[in-house]
């Protein structure tokens, strides 16, 4: 399956060392995904909504979304985007720090798609973004938005 | 008086012996029978007498007096005819009759006067039925005595029943009085607040205690309701005298009372119900309170401080996750982009600059290290350990398996005695034991040593316990406590890597199980393992 236009990723990350470095492993391992960044759960809401400063905003194929931010936090995040009608389908995925079993198993109450733990090392972030895009950009069928 | 001794002695009178002509026949006769008669009257007289010494009690004592006078002057006539007859004393012998005669007359009268006195007094026969009616009399009288003893005996004994009766009864009351004094005296002084309100909670009396609880005196608050001491979201005291009266048992429970100044206390309180007369009416209700200011005070503080208590272990709990997350996510972007640095920069970094960042990844990538084994040991303390039949051979084969690559690479020889007894013991937790012991075994052997590792147990009655020998460098035996302790090393880390929390770890886990972990060495001679798990564990120490 060949993807008629760049994937679109909504990073959704407070720390910008760490949302650097998620991108430029993306660019390292040459993935032609556009990476979209926001630093809160409120901005993350309204570039999905296209609302605000975000009214231009790309449709979004995929949510990487921290648990640990400021204000709204991960799960609220995940549980306002389920509650949305429009947004409810969007595939997400927690890609955090935390591997407490409490938080687990509330992103999966609350329908993650998947949860990751962030690796160690930068190898091993860099087998997981190839993963990620392998397995979301080439394996699945992803809803479409009509 | 001439005239008279002529008179009484006239010697011219012839003798009366003439008159019978001396004749001794008729002499004999008349003196005789004069003699006698004389002799006669004078005994009478004597037996009287003597009948009246003996016979104080006679009636007519002084007719008989008489009558012995009588008698005595008629002998004494008599003995006068004697003497007439041969001396013809007649003036004399005729005074004596005239006397006589005067005595005779006086005690005739007498008797005749005498005589309705005399015939009154009884007869022999009348005495004789007197006697004997009186000896009826008598022995009715007797009867009559008798039962009246037995009378008196009953009415004594029935007495003396009623007074002791009477006596228990008086007893009683004083001692039902000393009681009821002494239950007041207890009322009155007692700590407890005793309070006794009617049926409609008018209170009746009010204690000392319940003076000191309340802050009421007893002058101004009986006559009051009981309400006033109920605090404002209570039922007021209609609803609850009514589910009294519906339920009118004593029962205790703890309440909140509102005290004069307005503070609010914690008593238990036991309200009993007062019944009065035969058909047992509830008149009212005696209520026995007592502070348990200070239980709850204390409950409150100690289920505060437990509450604490468990929110400080779910925050050490959670420690171990904050840790992993807010320690490990700063070294892990130090260490990522020190690897970008190494990676994509090199070319504009000097040698030194190179060494440097590579020394940073290694002491970056050693910290991430502890830090996951900290946090290891630490969740063995937090960890709920579950027990089960274990076969440690399976576990050893596990470890082998993890370690395959090492001891390849080592070309190690694992000596594992068959028939290792199975034991009860958290699995996952020997596991890391058996781990921590077998690849310290692997990783502290000589240069050029082929390491040689033998495992053993034995098994009694009390506990399980395995012995792990290898041919290694060993240690001191000095350092055989040491070893066990965090973060405790006995080689310089370029020598052989490590954290130094593998044989704390081992500790840990079996003080977990009740067992203990030790060992033997020497330097350059190898060194034993022995660690021990007992076959009954105490559940208290699986609960730590």
């Amino acid at each position: 399956m060949i993807p008629t236009r760049p994937a679109e990723l909504l990073l959704v990350e407070d720390n910008p060392a760490e949302a650097e470095l998620i991108q430029r492993v993306f660019k390292r391992e040459k993935i032609r995904n556009n990476i979209n960044h926001v630093t809160t759960g409120e901005e993350a809401l309204l570039f999905l909504r296209k609302e605000a400063e975000y009214q231009n905003a790309p449709d979004v194929d995929l949510v990487l979304l921290d648990l640990n931010l400021p204000g709204l936090n991960g799960h609220e995040v995940l549980e306002e985007i389920r509650a949305d009608k429009k947004l409810s389908i969007t595939p997400v995925i927690m890609l955090t720090n935390s591997r407490n079993p409490s938080d687990v198993e509330e992103a999966y109450r609350n329908h993650v798609n998947c949860y990751v733990a962030k690796p160690s090392g930068i190898a091993d972030l860099a087998n997981i973004v190839q993963n990620i895009d392998q397995f979301w950009f080439q394996v699945v069928v992803r809803p479409t938005k009509d | 008086m001439s005239a008279l001794s002529e008179f009484l002695v006239a010697s011219n009178l012839l003798p009366h012996g003439h008159c019978l002509f001396w004749r001794p026949d008729l002499l004999l006769l008349h003196v005789i029978s004069d003699a006698l008669i004389a002799l006669a009257y004078f005994s009478i007289p004597l037996a009287l007498l003597e009948l009246l010494r003996r016979r104080k009690d006679l009636v007519f004592n002084h007719v008989f007096l008489m009558f012995a006078a009588f008698i005595m002057a008629c002998g004494l006539t008599h003995v006068f005819n004697v003497a007439d007859v041969w001396l013809g004393m007649y003036p004399l012998s005729g005074l004596m009759k005239a006397f006589t005669a005067f005595i005779s007359v006086v005690t005739a009268v007498a008797c005749w006067k005498l005589l309705p006195a005399a015939v009154a007094l009884p007869s022999p026969t009348q005495l004789q039925e007197e006697v004997t009616r009186r000896k009826h009399a008598e022995h009715e009288l007797r009867g009559h005595n008798n039962r009246l003893e037995l009378r008196v005996a009953e009415r004594t004994a029935e007495i003396t029943q009623i007074n002791e009766q009477l006596t228990e009864e008086i007893e009683a009351r004083v001692a039902a009085q000393e009681r009821s004094q002494f239950l007041a005296e207890v009322v009155e002084w007692s700590d407890d607040a005793i309070v006794r309100v009617d049926t409609k909670g008018i209170i009746q009396s009010w204690n000392k205690g319940a003076e000191t609880l309340y802050g009421y005196s007893a002058d101004e608050i009986i006559g009051q309701s009981i309400e006033i001491t109920f605090p404002d979201d209570e039922a007021g005291a209609e609803t609850l005298f009514s589910k009294l009266l519906e339920n009118p048992i004593s029962h205790t429970r703890e309440v909140r009372r509102v005290a004069k100044d307005g503070t609010v206390i914690h008593v238990l309180l036991t309200i009993s119900p007062i019944r009065h007369g035969e058909n047992e009416k509830i008149i009212g209700f005696a209520g026995i309170s007592r502070s348990i200011q200070e239980r709850i005070e204390s409950e409150q503080a100690l289920m505060a401080s437990s509450e604490r208590l468990m929110k400080i272990n779910a925050e050490l709990k959670n420690f171990v996750y904050i840790a992993s997350h807010d320690l490990q996510e700063p070294l892990r972007l130090i260490i990522s982009y020190l690897t970008i640095l190494q990676e994509d920069y090199s070319d504009k970094l000097d040698e030194d600059g190179i060494r440097y960042i590579g020394y940073t990844v290694e002491s970056g990538e050693r910290l991430q290290q502890l830090i996951n084994d900290l946090l290891g040991y630490s969740r063995l303390t937090t960890a709920k350990t579950e027990m089960g039949i274990t076969n440690p051979q399976a576990l050893i084969q596990h470890v082998q398996d993890d370690l395959k690559l090492l001891i390849e690479e080592k070309s190690a020889e694992i000596t594992v005695s068959p028939n290792l007894p199975e034991l009860q013991c958290d699995a996952p937790q020997l596991r890391l034991v058996f781990q921590n012991l077998i690849s310290n075994a692997l990783k502290y052997c000589g240069e050029g040593t082929t390491p040689k590792i033998d495992i053993s147990a034995t098994q009694d009655d009390v506990e399980t316990c395995f012995k792990i020998t290898d041919n290694g460098i060993g240690f001191e035996q000095r350092q055989a406590d040491r070893i066990f302790q965090v973060f405790r090393r006995l080689h310089p880390r370029h020598h052989y890597s490590g954290t130094g929390i593998g044989l704390a770890i081992c500790k840990k886990v079996l003080e977990r199980h009740g067992g203990r972990i030790w060992a033997e060495s020497e330097v350059g001679a190898g060194s034993t393992f022995y660690f021990s798990i007992p076959r009954n564990i105490d559940s208290a120490i699986l609960a730590e």
